[in-house]
C-alpha cells in the first residue's frame, strides 16, 4: 500500500497539479513584491482559461491558444491594475470583484458565443502538445518528462526567469523597493505606478498560462469554473513560499502533491468529498502557520 | 564660466487646493555656498525644497541650475541636472545592502545583469572620497539611524550633484555626529558645491551657513549674510514679532530656570527597579534599568533613538509587557496593572507618536480633549454626554493652551502638528496624577508651540508632579531637566544632576564612547 502512495505516478500527478498553482503563485509573488496583494488570481486564471479555449477553437492552433490564454489573463489583470493602481481602490475588494466578474463573464460568454451551458467541448479545440524531450531513458519519471505538456516546462522556465530577475537584475531590486520602500524609488526618480502596473500585467499573463494549462493543456475542453479555487491555493503558495522564488516553487509542488494524494485516498475508500477538501485544508494550515509567524513579528 | 548663479529660484508658487504653501519665492545661491532656510512649521520650507528637487510640482515659477531651466516636478531630471535632496524621512530599502540602496536608479550593469561588485566598489570610492565611512555590504535595516543618514547623503552624492539639499539633517543625530555632518556640509561647499539646508536649530544655522533665508507663511520675508544677523533677529523674523517677544520663545537655552531647587528629597514618585523589556524579536531592548523620579522633578532620558528609551517609556505606561523588574508609582507596585488602571490615578502620558497613540485623528478636537475624562459623572447624564459640559471643558483647555483651530468640532487631524501636540499636552497635564510621561514633546513643532509646551512642563514640575521626559533633542533636555539619564543599548550609561554633567560627556555617552 505504501508503494501506491509513493509511486512515481503520484509525483507525476503532483507536478501536473502543481503547474497551474505555480504559475499563478509566481504572478501573485511578483505582485506582492510590488506591494500589491493580488487576491484576484482566481478570476484572472479563469479569464485566461476561457480565452485559451476560445482562441484554440477559433484558430485551430495551440500556440495561438496559449497566446489567447495569456491575453485573457492580461485583460483581467489590466482591470485589476486600473482600479487598484490608477484609481487607488481597495485591493482586496477589487480582487474579489475580479473573481466574481470572471465567473459571470465566462458563464455568459460560454452561452453567448458557444451557445452551451456548463461545458464546451469540441474536436476543433487543439491541445498543447508535449515538449517531447528525449528523456525516456531516465528511470521512473523519464516517460513522464518526455510526454508532459510544454506548459509544465514553461512554468519551470518562468520560475527560473523570475528568480534570475529578482536576484541578478537591477529591476529586481527596484521591484522589491516598490513594495518595501516606495519612497526610495521616488527619491531616485523611478516610476512607482508604472512598475506596479507591469508587475500586475505580468502576473495576469502567468495566471493566463495557468488557465491555459487547465483547459487546453489538460482537459481539452472548457468547464464552468474550471479553476475551482486553485487561484486561492496559489495565494496560499506564495504566502507560504516566503521571500524567495524557490520557496514558492516548493510550496506549489507541495500543494500539488496534496492534490494528488487526495485522488489517491479516494482509491483507498476515503469519501471523495472529504478527499477533495484536502488541498484546501493544507492551504488553510499553511496560511495559519505563516500568519502566526508574522503576527509575532508585527506585534513589535 | 558664465556668471549665472549655481541655483536660481524664480517666482515659485505652490498651491495645494486653496492653500498657498509657497508664495512667490525667488532666491539665488552661488557655488561654494551654504544656504540655510529657516521658518516655523508649515512655513513652506520643505515644500520649496521639494520643488527644487523636482518632487513637488510648482504652480508657477521656475528653477534653473547654472543657467539651465529644470523641468517641473521631475526628480530624475533634477538628479541628472545635479540637484539632489536628503529627505527628512528615510528613503532606504531596509532589506537591501548599503551599496544597493546608494546606486538605486543608476545601477552599474554587466550586460543586462546587476554588477554588484562594481556597485560595492563605487560606494567604497564615494565613501572614502567624502570621508563618510560605511560598509557597502551591510544591510540597511541593521544600521543605526546616524549611519542610515550617511547612506542617504552618499546616495545623493552618487549622482554627482552640484546642489545638495538637506531637510533637517541633524534632527535625529547625537551631538558629535551632528557636528561631523556640519563639517561634511562645509567640505561639500568648499569643493564648489552649493549646500541648501533646512533647520530648526538656529545655533547650527549660525555656525555653518554663509547666508540664511527666512520663510514665513510661504513667503521669503528676510534674507541676509549670516554675519549680518543674529539668533534673536532670525527668531523674530520667523514668528513675525519683535525681537523681545521672540526672546521669550528662545527660553530653551541651557542653564535656564530654577532647577536648583530640587524638590524631591523624599520618597520617589516613580521607582523603577531592574526593569527588563524584550522586543518582538526576542532582543533585550531594556536591559536592567533602575531609575527614580521624585516629585517636583523633571528627569530627562536622552540617547540616540533605538537604544531602548521608547520601549522603557512604553513599559512604564503599561503599553508594553515587562520581562522582569518592578515599576512602582507613589509607593504602589503597578507592574501588573494594565494601561487603563495605570491612567486612573497613577500617570498621564504624552506619547511619542502623537497621531497614532496620542490622538484619534478622525475625532474632533473637542472629543480628543475629553478622552480619558469621558466617563466622569460631571460630563454625563445617565448614558448620555452632557454636550454643554463637554464644550465648556474643551473651550477652557483651548484657551489655556492657545490651541488654534477653526472650531471645536474640527477633526484634530486637520490641525498643524504643533496644535495637535498642544491639545495632547493640555489633556494629559489636566489629569490629577503624580507622574507625567512625556516622549519627544516638541519634535517637529515650531518654536511657538515649543515655548508653550516647555512652560507647561516646568509648571507641572513646579506643582509637584514627577515628570519623566524622553527626548532626542539634547538642548531640550538640558533646558528642562533637573536630572539626566543617558540610554545606550538598553542601559543607563550615564546619569546625574543636569547642572553637573557636562554636555560633552553626555554626547560621548550617547554614542557609547564613554567608558563605564
Amino acid at each position: 500500500m505504501l508503494d501506491a502512495f509513493l509511486s512515481w505516478t503520484m509525483v507525476e500527478t503532483g507536478i501536473r497539479f502543481a503547474t497551474p498553482i505555480l504559475l499563478a503563485a509566481l504572478g501573485g509573488y511578483l505582485c506582492q513584491r510590488a506591494g500589491v496583494f493580488n487576491i484576484g488570481l482566481e478570476g484572472t486564471m479563469l479569464s485566461g482559461a476561457f480565452a485559451a479555449v476560445a482562441a484554440s477553437f477559433a484558430t485551430h492552433s495551440w500556440a495561438l491558444g496559449i497566446l489567447g490564454g495569456v491575453l485573457g489573463g492580461v485583460f483581467a489583470a489590466a482591470i485589476f491594475a486600473l482600479f487598484v493602481v490608477s484609481l487607488r481602490t481597495d485591493e482586496i475588494v477589487t480582487g474579489l470583484t475580479v473573481n466574481i466578474l470572471a465567473v459571470g463573464m465566462t458563464t455568459y460568454l460560454l452561452r453567448a458565443v458557444f451557445g452551451v451551458q456548463g461545458r464546451f467541448a469540441s474536436d476543433q479545440i487543439v491541445m498543447v502538445p508535449p515538449l517531447g524531450l528525449p528523456l525516456d531513458w531516465i528511470p521512473g519519471i523519464g516517460s513522464f518528462l518526455s510526454s508532459t505538456s510544454i506548459l509544465v516546462y514553461l512554468a519551470l522556465v518562468a520560475a527560473i526567469v523570475i528568480n534570475v530577475y529578482m536576484r541578478y537584475l537591477p529591476g529586481g531590486v527596484r521591484l522589491q523597493a516598490v513594495g518595501e520602500a516606495p519612497a526610495a524609488l521616488a527619491a531616485s526618480g523611478l516610476p512607482i505606478a508604472r512598475t506596479k502596473w507591469l508587475a500586475i500585467l505580468v502576473s495576469g499573463g502567468l495566471c493566463g498560462l495557468a488557465g491555459t494549462y487547465l483547459t487546453i493543456g489538460e482537459l481539452g475542453q472548457y468547464v464552468d469554473n474550471v479553476t475551482a479555487g486553485r487561484g486561492y491555493i496559489a495565494i496560499a503558495a506564495f504566502v507560504f513560499g516566503g521571500r524567495g522564488v524557490g520557496g514558492v516553487v516548493l510550496a506549489a509542488f507541495l500543494f500539488g502533491l496534496v492534490d494528488s494524494l487526495a485522488i489517491r485516498t479516494q482509491g483507498l475508500g476515503l469519501p471523495s468529498n472529504l478527499a477533495f477538501t484536502l488541498p484546501y485544508i493544507a492551504a488553510i494550515a499553511a496560511i495559519t502557520v505563516v500568519g502566526a509567524r508574522s503576527r509575532r513579528v508585527s506585534r513589535a | 564660466m558664465d556668471d549665472s548663479p549655481a541655483l536660481r529660484v524664480d517666482g515659485v508658487t505652490v498651491e495645494f487646493g486653496s492653500l498657498r504653501a509657497v508664495d512667490d519665492v525667488s532666491l539665488a545661491c552661488r557655488a561654494g555656498e551654504v544656504y540655510a532656510l529657516v521658518g516655523e512649521n508649515g512655513a513652506g520650507k520643505t515644500t520649496l525644497m521639494n520643488v527644487i528637487a523636482g518632487v513637488v510640482r510648482s504652480t508657477r515659477g521656475s528653477i534653473s541650475v547654472a543657467g539651465r531651466p529644470l523641468p517641473v516636478g521631475d526628480t530624475r531630471a533634477a538628479l541628472q541636472a545635479g540637484v539632489g535632496m536628503v529627505r527628512q524621512h528615510h528613503t532606504l530599502i531596509p532589506s537591501r545592502t548599503v551599496a544597493e540602496n546608494i546606486v538605486l536608479g543608476h545601477e552599474p550593469r554587466r550586460g543586462i545583469f546587476y554588477d554588484r561588485r562594481r556597485a560595492a566598489e563605487l560606494v567604497a570610492g564615494l565613501s572614502s572620497r567624502f570621508a563618510l565611512p560605511i560598509d557597502p555590504n551591510a544591510v540597511v535595516a541593521d544600521l543605526p539611524v546616524g549611519l542610515k543618514q550617511r547612506v542617504e547623503l552618499l546616495k545623493v552624492l552618487s549622482w554627482d550633484v552640484r546642489i545638495v539639499i538637506l531637510d533637517e539633517p541633524t534632527a535625529v543625530l547625537p551631538p558629535d555626529e551632528a557636528s561631523r555632518l556640519l563639517d561634511v556640509m562645509r567640505g561639500l561647499a568648499a569643493e564648489g558645491r552649493t549646500v541648501l539646508f533646512i533647520s530648526h536649530k538656529l545655533k547650527e544655522v549660525v555656525s555653518v551657513s554663509d547666508r540664511v533665508g527666512v520663510l514665513r507663511a510661504g513667503r521669503l520675508v528676510a534674507e541676509s549674510a549670516i554675519v549680518e544677523t543674529s539668533i534673536p533677529e532670525l527668531a523674530s523674523r520667523m514668528i513675525g514679532e519683535d525681537a523681545a517677544a521672540a526672546g521669550a520663545f528662545l527660553g530653551v537655552d541651557e542653564g535656564a530656570a530654577a532647577r536648583s531647587a530640587r524638590a524631591g528629597a523624599g520618597t520617589p514618585v516613580l521607582a523603577v527597579e531592574a526593569l527588563r523589556v524584550t522586543d518582538a524579536d526576542g532582543k533585550q531592548c531594556v536591559d536592567g534599568v533602575d531609575l527614580d523620579v521624585a516629585a517636583g522633578e523633571i528627569t530627562a532620558i536622552v540617547g540616540v533613538e533605538g537604544n531602548g528609551q521608547a520601549e522603557f517609556m512604553e513599559a512604564i505606561a503599561g503599553i508594553r509587557d515587562v520581562a522582569s523588574g518592578r515599576v512602582s508609582i507613589g509607593g504602589t507596585d503597578v507592574t501588573g496593572l494594565d494601561v487603563e488602571a495605570r491612567r486612573q490615578g497613577y500617570l498621564a502620558h504624552i506619547p511619542e507618536d502623537r497621531l497614532f497613540n496620542g490622538a484619534c485623528v478622525s475625532l474632533s478636537l473637542r472629543d480628543n480633549l475629553i478622552l480619558g475624562f469621558h466617563r466622569e459623572p460631571r460630563f454625563r447624564t445617565g448614558p448620555f454626554f452632557r454636550a454643554e459640559a463637554l464644550r465648556a471643558f474643551a473651550r477652557g483647555l483651548v484657551g489655556a493652551f492657545d490651541i488654534r483651530a477653526r472650531y471645536l468640532d474640527q477633526p484634530i487631524g486637520e490641525l498643524s502638528g504643533g496644535n495637535i501636540q498642544r491639545a495632547i499636552v493640555a489633556r494629559e497635564s489636566t489629569h490629577d496624577v503624580p507622574l507625567v510621561l512625556v516622549a519627544q514633546p516638541t519634535r517637529g513643532v515650531d518654536i511657538r508651540a515649543m515655548a508653550t509646551i516647555h512652560a507647561r512642563l516646568r509648571e507641572l514640575a513646579a506643582a509637584g508632579r514627577a515628570v519623566l521626559l524622553v527626548t532626542s533633542d539634547l538642548d531640550e533636555a538640558l533646558a528642562l531637566s533637573h536630572r539626566i539619564a543617558v540610554f545606550f543599548r538598553g542601559r543607563i550609561l550615564l546619569g546625574g544632576e543636569t547642572r553637573e554633567i557636562g554636555r560633552e560627556r553626555i554626547g560621548l555617552a550617547m554614542s557609547g564612547a564613554l567608558g563605564t
